[in-house]
């Protein structure tokens, strides 16, 4: 598992720099433009994948918690609020940056 | 004024169903946050719309943080079930699609300033974090 999460990420970012390397001139061919769409599309999916199953699992963790102690209820709530915010904030960052690799790119003129 | 303003998003807060003062509290913030920088951003945007994406990414971000803490209060207090993660999880898939059609729009069509939405989305953050430190300092004080 861990060797085959190694190859996907080294995967994705030698794809996100060979687009870069392709687009250093100013204009992004297709095979670059392909790239980048790619990158963007796994980079997406593996960041909401990550952080759905991370909430799945702060809200496992804080039903079973408020279930053993449900005086502490309160707490953990707030707790788990803020933490799911964290991390759906995250989400929404990969997405701002995808959007940008795919529509606003800096590096292509 | 504020006080007043604040008072008053407190009550509707209430009635909305958010009991747990401290999420009350951050919402507020929140509301209050985006509401101003969309109103500055509104008066200021003939000679820098810097300001109204800005509000337009903190009421994005407000939003959001208000969907879910709505969201997550209602099930916590519940045994967990698979449904329950499930709802979750497709809740969040939903937001964030919706959150990405807005995003795309202001970004592709309209040709925003990505930097002001990106600060506009970070109020959230911001604002959760400041309260953590806040709570920590007022917390060691306390100790002391």
């Amino acid at each position: 598992m861990r060797k085959f999460l190694m190859i996907a990420l080294n995967t994705v970012a030698l794809m996100s720099f060979a687009a870069l390397a392709f687009a250093a001139d100013g204009k992004m061919d297709a095979g670059a433009l392909g790239l980048t769409c790619l990158a963007a599309a796994i980079g997406m999916a593996i960041a909401a994948a990550g952080c759905g199953l991370g909430q799945g699992m702060g809200l496992k963790a804080a039903c079973e918690g408020t279930a053993r102690n449900p005086e502490a209820g309160g707490k953990i709530m707030v707790t788990l609020i803020l933490g799911l915010a964290f991390i759906e904030s995250l989400a929404i960052y990969a997405l701002v940056v995808n959007l940008i690799l795919l529509v606003a790119n800096p590096f292509v003129g | 004024m504020l006080k007043s303003l604040a008072r008053k998003t407190d009550e509707w807060l209430w009635h909305k169903g958010f009991r747990a003062s401290e999420i009350r509290l951050l919402l507020r913030c929140q509301i209050l946050v985006s509401g101003a920088s969309l109103l500055a951003g509104v008066a200021c945007a003939p000679l820098w719309d810097w300001g109204l994406w800005f509000g337009v990414g903190a009421a994005l971000s407000t939003f959001n943080f208000y969907a879910l803490a709505k969201f997550v209060q209602g099930i916590v207090f519940l045994p967990y079930t698979r449904a329950m993660a499930a709802g979750l999880m497709f809740r969040f898939y939903g937001r964030l699609l919706l959150t990405g059609l807005v995003l795309f729009g202001l970004i592709v069509w309209l040709n925003v300033s990505v930097s002001a939405l990106l600060a506009g989305l970070s109020t959230c953050v911001l604002s959760i974090a400041a309260w953590g430190i806040a709570r920590g300092a007022g917390q060691k004080v306390k100790e002391a």
